[in-house]
């Protein structure tokens, strides 16, 4: 019997095993679908502007709540007894339940052929995706241009959960129809929330720019997938993988130059998402026309699900050598390129920008940069160092556009030239805004060194699949974050070191200025801040348990 | 003494006084200079205990057991999956000799700074924070026995000292700033790199704390291995793992590894290629800062490269050994020369340094105790003979706001006690007898020309370049006629005395007796030298 027929029909067989106690898994996101209906029957009742503040505390509890669950589905993880596991090469996935699957242990073989995955790699995100959108959501409630309309806060808030949804699916996504949709659940809440500022020049411009490349890129990726389908005649990541170990013939001959175009293009809807060269062009155009916290949402939860997507679909359905097999496609190096080049380009293009927003959005390219490196070792070591660093990211990249919120708030610009002197009139965010800045170049005692300490490390590793650690790769995201520290200095200079032109102007005629007035912000705000600066510090001195966190999570990996 | 946590008293007392500060109001001046200055006068009387109780007969360097003072807690331990393997990082602070001179240093230099910090009077607040966080950074890199901490030390210098510089400065001070900090971060990623890529070379074995017993895996009872950060631990060819990126002896890796750690500390010292920062940020720091920076940070090159550089690779420092030398003598000349063609008195000095600290490179090059107790010396030395000197360029600024030296003249009769402190103070920097760098020049050059003959000859030719441009100065200052301009100005006040005279004092103590300080070095210098050549008969099998 034809091997590749076999393994289909076992799967199609295990997969009649339906049980509706499975959606027992699936709680996190039933609590955030209810709570997205919910929002919008509020949001139609409720007329009063005061009411619909509480639209967004509604959300932010919807997400803790859907939060709990996706801590509960959490497995409690013995490292020790894992690596007893990967030495023995046991297919048998140790902790992962799988939903609309059969349950552990049943059959070894065709565990795991489901739409989604519920172990601790998907809990990881699910938990950190809460966490941004909630912080985002806050971060909302201080923002003057949001609060101009009120009327708008509920479907707004909504909009989030919806959102939220996707990211959550992203993540544990298992089968490409469902890596496909969730993605682009994603997207659709993405783009409204994008365009949220439509009267706004900026905010239309936003919108269409997400809209066209996410289109297309989505368009590009499903095709990609339709090859998947078309070689192996499933669509299930750990089906196709398993299909292609078994059957050489699917990889080899005229077949490999089909699987090298299915998976580039894939990679297209993917990179966009992480918005990595040459896939990035909307990133500057959206984060600088978004509301502040989309952007921030944007660049940090929507990020981390799209890496979430990224390394179950490359290690999943492609693993590379020292999990199971060789790679049928070299992708350790494309990732390799394409990291190099994002990384550059990002740091290059933020070098030359004078708005701090758009200079926030192509740095945050050159840390899509950064992560992909990593991801390019092809190793779980890879993988560990970049969730560590999606989890440090989020508080320092939200971190950073709050600051720079706050301070939109009050003086109504974003160039770097306007910041000049603010230290004078607001000590505490211009000193929190370098804390975040200082974190993102990565210098002790910040997370961001972490971050960057793990990154190095995964690339510096012993590494059975480049046969040597990529040193090249290491040195030039080192030399990288040293052409980073320039433009975020620029920033911290503007704040600490300069005095404001008109008053610089006028001291050459030696007239004196009356001493600007401090900027008053709100208790909630400041509080606010310290939840960002707070991690960032205690993080750079305490990562024990982040590191113990994020290795608990490869369980997903081992077979 | 062995119960209390000197080291960590000594390197955080400045974290309680930047709390103390904290809630001072900002024009609560006075009280916030008295915190600063309580602070490291504390760390001074600290420092004279650790001196006082310190053993000089223990080595350190590469023996974990001989270091003094020892504070040890595990830090981070990950033993999971062996994704990373198991790492352990740990808060150890530990002396030797070669570090304890280097602490001394640091607490009477950082003294010295806080006074001189009563000329500013802008934003005095956020001046004193960043000046305590700088004194943490420094104490703490000296401290620091486990590399990952030194290297979170190493960099928590760089943020404080970029605002002192940038936002208290001269005219150019963005520049200079930015300068300072670009430069020392692009040395110091590379330190970062070979960190990394160390302590995946090495394994060892641990202690359970407190006890003698091995840490074991729970579950085959085999001992657990390590990948530590420990400096003494790493210097350790047996905790090397075969096979790994900096395995093996004199392999392209481990002269990649040397060449990128050197470069870090490199850029510190300033060695000549890589010291056009020193020059622009000397000239625009305040006085205070350019007595912190010459003092203290220049310093950390040096002990970088003797503690690190020659610890982690010395078959590969011996093979370059030459070279190392040569770069010493280029800056000795070479700095000579630039300081000569200066009319500004801050750049004069800076470039002395340059050249001062090239006797640091040619003692450290000599790789015998000698020399290398010469390196350890003249850091010293030179540590309180510059801070010193920009003390006294600052008195002179304050009262005129120039700096040009031949803006002035007669100066002996117009600022007598002025006069008296800078004679001893150039006295010291030419190295004539009796004064200390004369002692630490001529242990260099005991040391160097056993290994260097040519080299050292040529460097000799440097001290008299050095007594040109000093007693140049001297007579462009001092003597003849005072111009008109400057025939108000008013001799040292109270205050100045107070910082200056302390520092003539050990200037012309070391001259006279040295003793006590060499002592404290010596033997880690000895115990150096002997790790170094158990190496020297690789490097004579290296040679073609």
């Amino acid at each position: 019997m034809n091997p590749q027929l076999d393994t289909l029909s076992k799967i199609a067989h295990a997969v009649q095993g339906y049980s509706a106690i499975s959606l027992n898994n699936f709680v996190p996101e039933l609590v955030l679908g209810i709570g997205f209906l919910a929002a919008i029957l509020l949001d139609a009742i409720t007329r009063r502007a005061r009411s619909k503040q509480f639209a967004a505390f509604f959300a932010m509890a919807v997400l803790a709540v859907a939060a709990v669950f996706s801590i509960l589905q959490w497995h409690a993880f013995d490292p020790l007894h894992a690596r007893e596991w990967a030495r023995s090469g046991s297919l048998v996935f140790p902790y992962s339940q799988l939903l609309f699957g059969p349950m552990l242990g049943t059959n070894s073989i065709v565990n795991g052929y489901a739409m989604i995955a519920v172990d601790n790699f998907t809990v990881f995100f699910k938990v950190l995706i809460a966490i941004g959108a909630i912080l985002t959501l806050a971060i909302s409630l201080t923002s003057r241009a949001l609060q101009a309309e009120p009327q708008r806060i509920g479907e707004y808030s909504s909009l989030i959960l919806g959102l939220s949804i996707g990211m959550f699916l992203m993540p544990a996504s298992t089968d490409l129809v469902m890596m496909y949709l969730s993605l682009e659940l994603t997207s659709i809440a993405g783009y409204i929330l994008a365009g949220f500022h439509r009267k706004t020049e900026h905010g239309a411009e936003a919108a269409l720019k997400y809209i066209l490349f996410g289109a297309l890129s989505s368009g590009l990726m499903i095709y990609g997938f339709s090859l998947f389908y078309g070689l192996t005649g499933t669509t299930n990541i750990r089906a196709i993988s398993e299909i292609f170990r078994i059957n050489p013939l699917t990889h080899s001959g005229t077949n490999l130059p089909i699987i090298w175009a299915a998976v580039i293009l894939s990679l297209v809807g993917m990179g966009y998402k992480i918005s990595a060269f040459p896939f990035h062009f909307w990133t500057p155009d959206v984060y600088e026309g978004a509301p502040v916290p989309i952007t921030g949402l944007l660049s940090v939860a929507s990020k981390a699900a799209g890496f979430g997507l990224l390394i179950r679909f490359l290690f999943f359905v492609l693993p590379p050598s020292g999990l199971s097999h060789t790679p049928i496609v070299p992708w350790p190096m494309v990732l390799a390129i394409g990291a190099f080049v994002t990384m550059t380009f990002g740091n290059i293009a933020a070098l030359l920008q004078s708005n701090v927003r758009r200079m926030l959005a192509y740095s945050s390219i050159a840390h899509s940069g950064y992560m992909l490196a990593a991801l390019a070792t092809g190793t779980l070591q890879g993988v560990v160092a970049v969730l560590i660093y999606l989890a440090v990211y989020l508080f320092m990249q939200l971190g950073a556009f709050f600051a720079v919120l706050l301070i939109e708030n009050s003086i109504g610009s974003e160039k770097v030239e306007d910041y000049r002197g603010l230290m004078l009139r607001a000590p505490m965010v211009c000193s929190a805004l370098v804390i975040f800045l200082v974190s993102l170049t990565g210098i002790p005692v910040t997370a961001g060194f972490i971050g960057k300490f793990y990154l190095v490390s995964a690339l510096v590793a012993p590494n059975s699949l480049h046969g040597v650690p990529l040193l090249w790769l290491a040195i030039a995201l080192i030399v990288n974050s040293v052409l980073s520290l320039y433009y975020y200095l620029r920033v911290a200079a503007a704040m600490f070191l300069k005095r404001p032109l008109v008053a610089a102007a006028l001291e050459e005629l030696s007239i004196e200025l009356p001493k600007p007035p401090r900027i008053r912000y709100s208790i909630p705000a400041m509080v606010l801040l310290f939840v960002f600066v707070i991690p960032v510090i205690a993080l750079g001195l305490f990562f024990q348990p982040l590191v113990d966190l994020t290795s608990g999570v490869i369980n997903a990996f081992l077979r | 003494m062995a119960d209390i946590p000197v080291l960590s008293l000594i390197t955080f007392l400045p974290l309680v006084g930047m709390l103390v500060t904290a809630f001072v109001p900002r024009a609560n001046i006075r009280t916030l200079r008295g915190i600063t200055i309580g602070v490291t006068l504390l760390q001074v009387a600290i420092a004279i205990l650790i001196w006082s109780h310190f053993k000089g007969g223990l080595g350190g360097i590469n023996d974990p057991k001989s270091f003094q003072f020892v504070e040890r807690q595990p830090w981070i331990r990950i033993s999971g999956l062996g994704l990373f393997g198991n790492v352990a990082i740990d808060y150890f602070m530990g002396l030797d000799g070669l570090s304890v001179i280097m602490v001394l240093l640091t607490a009477i230099v950082s003294a010295v700074g806080a006074i001189a910090s009563f000329s500013i009077e802008r934003n005095v607040k956020g001046y004193f924070l960043m000046y305590l966080l700088l004194d943490i950074g420094m104490m703490g890199t000296f401290c620091a026995m486990d590399l990952f901490l030194f290297y979170v030390f190493w960099e928590v210098m760089l943020l404080p000292m970029y605002f002192l510089i940038g936002i208290w400065g001269g005219a150019r001070r963005e520049y200079a700033a930015i300068k300072f900090f670009l430069y020392t971060l692009l040395g110091s990623i590379f330190l970062f790199l070979v960190m990394i890529g160390l302590s995946f070379s090495n394994q060892v074995m641990l202690f359970i704390p407190g006890t003698h017993i091995v840490i074991t895996n729970p579950l085959t009872h085999r001992p657990e291995l390590f990948h530590t950060f420990s400096i003494p631990r790493m210097m350790d060819p047996t905790a090397r793992i075969p096979g790994s990126i900096f395995s093996g002896l004199g392999t392209a890796w481990r002269y990649a590894g040397f060449f990128a750690m050197f470069f870090a500390f490199a850029v510190k010292i300033p060695m000549v290629p890589f010291h056009t920062w020193l020059p622009d940020a000397h000239v625009e720091a305040p006085t205070a800062i350019s007595v912190v920076l010459a003092g203290v940070l220049l310093k950390m090159g040096g002990y970088g490269i003797l503690r690190l550089a020659l610890g982690m690779f010395p078959e590969i420092a011996i093979a370059l050994s030459w070279y190392m030398a040569l770069f010493g003598v280029i800056n000795i000349v070479y700095g000579a020369l630039c300081a000569m063609a200066q009319s500004d008195f801050k750049k004069l000095i800076a470039y002395s340094s340059v050249s001062h600290m090239g006797f640091v490179l040619l003692g450290i090059a000599s790789l015998n105790a000698q020399g290398m107790t010469g390196a350890v010396l003249q850091m010293f030395n030179h540590g309180i003979v510059t801070a010193m000197l920009f003390v006294l360029v600052g008195v002179l600024y304050d009262r005129t706001q120039t700096r040009g030296v031949l803006e002035f003249g007669g100066l002996a009769n117009q600022m007598p006690r002025y006069f008296a402190l800078v004679v001893i103070a150039f006295f010291a920097a030419l190295g004539l007898p009796a004064f200390s760098m004369f002692i630490s020049e001529a242990f260099v050059f005991l040391g160097s020309f056993q290994t260097w003959q040519a080299l050292t000859i040529v460097a000799t030719a440097g001290i008299i370049l050095t007594a040109a441009y000093f007693l140049t100065t001297l007579q462009r200052m001092f003597f003849g006629t005072v111009p008109e301009k400057w025939r108000s100005l008013t001799d040292v006040t109270f205050r100045e005395i107070v910082s200056l005279v302390p520092l003539a004092a050990i200037v012309i103590a070391m001259g006279i007796y040295p003793g006590p300080i060499i002592d404290l070095t010596t033997v880690s210098m000895s115990a150096l030298a002997n790790f170094l050549h158990s190496y020297a008969s690789v490097h004579a099998a290296m040679l073609p």
